[in-house]
């Protein structure tokens, strides 16, 4: 049996999604992507510029490589804002996925609880898919999935921070207590944090500046690749109980004795 | 007959179109059939089917965006 990723009953083999932000270039970008082996691919919507003649199209390169596109709502400032972006980005993208961000606070980047609600439940009666990006509240996880979200995305720390894992608790509860997948975003820095992350039940993780901004991107798409696999492994083999006191590795019979 | 001049807002900056102007000929006056984007008027959706047939009406606020990297 196969230990796919099942979203809203679509099927990935890989639970590493990957941000687009702050990509290098194209070149790194596709390098990336390829070595990171994700199915599925976020970017931002944006107004077009009107006076660049480049023919840089991220959307048409992501199409060519036949990659699942996740539309986020990063920079909307107002639940009309979110609607519309989301309305654009599935005539743009011809995708009902949205990953949902209502955030307010410029300095932590911190999601806005009561907007995420209020945009989620009107996004959904409007035929949305709804992976809302929020902070690691485990109440407010459960609402949302009452509400009829297809996952939920805690925060590890802020977007693009570096911090690593600080919520790791929280987060915990939040895995243990849902029914739907929980993608835990924003803050991983190294592999060994979407490791720890995929090891403690994790469904997947999404990673952006980590990879997009390594020294070298190709070599950290892969790492990371590399420790979502070795945490779900792990997580899957069952890892055994924490214990007080040392237990001997070697048999103790037989010794020497002089 | 003179056909009557009235300014649109795309993405926020001013232009000024004939009346009768429909969608598609914003956008080939703007170069962007080779570009992927959607369009809003006024906060609607237009399906591309239907920009040859949309026709921009004064004051009309327009945006079209397309994707960028983001996470």
């Amino acid at each position: 049996m196969n230990d796919n990723l099942i979203i809203d009953g679509k099927e990935f083999r890989s639970r590493l999604f990957i941000g687009t932000g702050k990509h290098k270039s194209l070149k790194d970008l596709e390098n990336y992507i390829i070595s990171s082996e994700s199915e599925m691919i976020t970017v931002a919507i944006r107004r077009l510029d009107l006076d660049d003649n480049q023919s840089n199209d991220l959307l048409s390169f992501l199409i060519e490589k036949k990659l699942n596109i996740l539309p986020n709502t990063a920079g909307c400032k107002n639940i009309d804002e979110i609607i519309l972006t989301c309305e654009l980005s599935r005539e743009l993208i011809n995708t009902n996925w949205v990953k949902l961000e209502a955030i307010k606070d410029p300095k932590y980047l911190l999601p806005d609880p009561m907007m995420t609600i209020i945009a989620a439940e009107k996004l959904i009666k409007n035929g949305f898919k709804v992976l809302p990006y929020i902070n690691s509240d485990p109440a407010l996880a459960k609402n949302l999935e009452e509400l009829g979200c297809s996952t939920v995305m805690p925060l590890a720390s802020p977007i693009g921070s570096g911090n690593g894992i600080k919520n790791e608790e929280s987060i915990r509860i939040i895995i243990e207590q849902s029914n739907v997948p929980v993608i835990v975003d924003a803050g991983l820095a190294v592999p060994s944090d979407a490791s720890k992350m995929m090891e403690i039940g994790a469904d997947a993780v999404l990673v952006n500046t980590a990879i997009a901004q390594a020294k070298d991107s190709k070599k950290m798409g892969e790492a990371f690749k590399l420790g979502v696999k070795a945490g779900r492994i792990s997580f899957k083999s069952g890892r055994i109980p924490i214990k007080g006191i040392a237990s001997p590795s070697s048999p103790e019979k037989n010794l020497l004795d002089v | 007959m003179n056909k009557a001049n009235f300014s649109i807002y795309v993405n926020g900056k001013e232009f000024i179109v004939e009346e009768n102007t429909t969608l598609i000929k914003l956008i080939k006056d703007l170069n962007l059939e080779k570009k992927s984007f959607a369009i809003a008027v006024n906060s609607e959706v237009v399906k591309k089917e239907n920009y040859n047939r949309f026709i921009i009406l004064p004051d009309s606020k327009i945006e079209i965006i397309s994707a960028v990297g983001g996470g």
